[in-house]
């Protein structure tokens, strides 16, 4: 490597393409499923245990904190699951070039938008 | 560190840093079998939880006696557990990437890292529980 070659890495000075906005998305939607995990293995556990619990449960997500709750569950697993999809894809050797890759992040984007509202009004 | 190794796979967890220097690219082939084991764990859980999400969709309102049955049935738990299996599997190989990209102290990386495991066997032990107490 040249000595002399030039270092500048200010990282608010670059403009980041959709598709490694779509990138770290991905790996931040990860790591939130991730975290919520225990509470989803909690509400699996509570939902099948008796009745009573899984009429509370019910009655706890429907309160306008537990539908954000599910509302944020959706949006992670959504991304998460579609930025996968649209990666495998893109493995198997489909729409590799610039302009499709840039045209199917913003479609992942869109396309997570619409799911979450229809969802979200699912849930109101 | 010298030239990217074909795998960056190395990771003092598994005892490999030593042989950065040494060798370009792995012996072990441990890149090749996360990368292919990330991809088919991946396509078991999104079918899995498409077809779970268009069953409470369908049947929508569920109720208790409903929502047992569907998971009580025997090819449905064999399946939610092969799920749970690739959910731990998957977050194990996701977090590493994550931890060896960000992580730059091999301390805190190591910490985090037995973090996670013993968490995701933790997860891994409530599924059993979850499926096999109901």
């Amino acid at each position: 490597m040249r000595k002399e070659r030039p270092v500048h890495l200010d990282l608010f000075k670059f403009r980041f393409p959709i598709m490694a906005i779509v990138s770290i998305l991905h790996r931040i939607s990860g790591v939130i499923i991730f975290l919520l995990l225990p509470a989803l293995f909690y509400l699996l556990h509570q939902s099948l245990v008796s009745q009573q619990q899984f009429d509370h449960l019910a009655q706890c997500l429907a309160q306008p904190v537990g539908k954000v709750f599910m509302l944020i569950v959706i949006l992670a697993t959504l991304f998460h699951l579609l930025a996968g999809i649209r990666h495998i894809v893109m493995d198997m050797g489909f729409a590799e070039s610039k302009a499709a890759g840039r045209a199917s992040a913003w479609g992942l984007i869109l396309l997570v938008i619409i799911l979450t509202v229809f969802m979200g009004m699912r849930l109101w | 560190m010298g030239p990217y190794p074909i795998s960056n796979h190395f990771d003092s967890f598994y005892g490999n840093e030593t042989m950065v220097s040494e060798v370009v690219g792995s012996r072990s082939h441990r890149g090749l079998r996360d990368w292919l084991a990330q991809r088919v764990t991946a396509l078991i859980i999104g079918f899995y939880s498409i077809f779970v999400l268009a069953y409470i969709l369908i049947e929508h309102p569920l109720d208790y006696v409903q929502w047992y049955a569907f998971f009580n049935h025997p090819f449905l738990r064999i399946c939610t557990f092969l799920v749970f299996l690739s959910v731990v599997w998957h977050a194990w190989i996701g977090l590493w990437t994550v931890f060896t990209d960000y992580i730059k102290s091999r301390p805190v990386r190591m910490f985090l890292e037995g973090l996670v495991l013993i968490l995701l066997v933790t997860y891994l032990g409530w599924g059993l529980e979850i499926l096999w107490a109901m």
